[in-house]
């Protein structure tokens, strides 16, 4: 198992490396809002580091995770879940832990339930996000009177 | 009369195929196993709420378990209309596939 869990942190680490090296050397523009520039470095060095944090915090013992026992699921995702509109939040993140412990727990073990539950979340915000996304361009409008 | 999607005849089917027990997590794995389809919660939640704006299924909040962190779960229900939209959907699909069994077996 501890081999495993070193092989997958090496496999994330260099998918970040080559993430941040691939964004800088791809695009040389500069990204700036009203207030604030970003290089191109910058929006890399973020996301490598956003991945690592992610992906590092689902195995166990390379980041001190807050739970009392196993039965808990990880934190930094479950804040992930507050991105979901509050009508269904309460009653979506309690199918996700009910699934959590109830079937993956015991079938997987902790480690894997573990990023069941961090890959799960990514998924279900997914949805969401591109709801909200197309509500905020105005596509939904568009999809609407072309009869999508 | 609104015509489903294909994943909305899923969902839609799943519903009635569980009847009392119908909430996202049960409606998801429904639809893993019957169907062979890995869905995630969250599109069948974005999906389910699309379906009770149009009307065609109805909810209300059940009971609350340790194993959901104390969580109230949220049942589903498909309404007369939401069923009439489903067979008109089924029948339409149906239909577009009489003569060609040869080709799909």
């Amino acid at each position: 198992m501890k081999l495993l869990e070193q092989a997958a942190l090496y496999i994330v680490g260099t998918a970040g490396i080559f993430l941040r090296y691939y964004i800088v050397l791809e695009s040389t523009n500069n990204f700036s809002t009203s207030s604030m520039h970003f290089s191109s470095r910058d929006i890399g060095c973020l996301v490598s580091l956003a991945l690592l944090i992610v992906f590092a915090s689902a195995i166990p013992g390379t980041m001190k995770r807050v739970r009392n026992s196993d039965r808990h699921v990880p934190r930094y995702a479950h804040f992930l879940l507050l991105l979901i509109p509050q009508k269904s939040r309460e009653h979506l993140i309690g199918d996700l832990e009910e699934e959590y412990r109830a079937v993956v727990l015991p079938k997987y073990g902790s480690s894997l339930a573990a990023l069941w539950y961090w890959m799960q979340t990514l998924w279900v915000i997914g949805p969401y996000i591109l709801v909200g996304a197309k509500r905020a361009i105005g596509l939904e409008i568009i999809w609407k009177l072309i009869g999508r | 009369m609104d015509y489903l999607g294909e994943f909305e005849q899923l969902v839609m089917l799943a519903i009635m195929r569980l009847g009392a027990n119908a909430y996202g997590m049960t409606i998801r794995q429904e639809i893993k196993e019957v169907a062979k389809r890995n869905a995630s919660l969250g599109a069948v939640y974005t999906t389910l709420e699309r379906l009770e704006d149009k009307g065609l299924i109805s909810s209300w909040i059940g009971e609350a378990t340790e194993e959901r962190g104390g969580r109230s779960k949220k049942y589903f229900k498909a309404t007369i209309p939401g069923e009439a939209a489903l067979k008109q959907t089924l029948k339409a699909t149906e239909a577009m596939v009489v003569g060609l069994e040869p080709v799909l077996g």
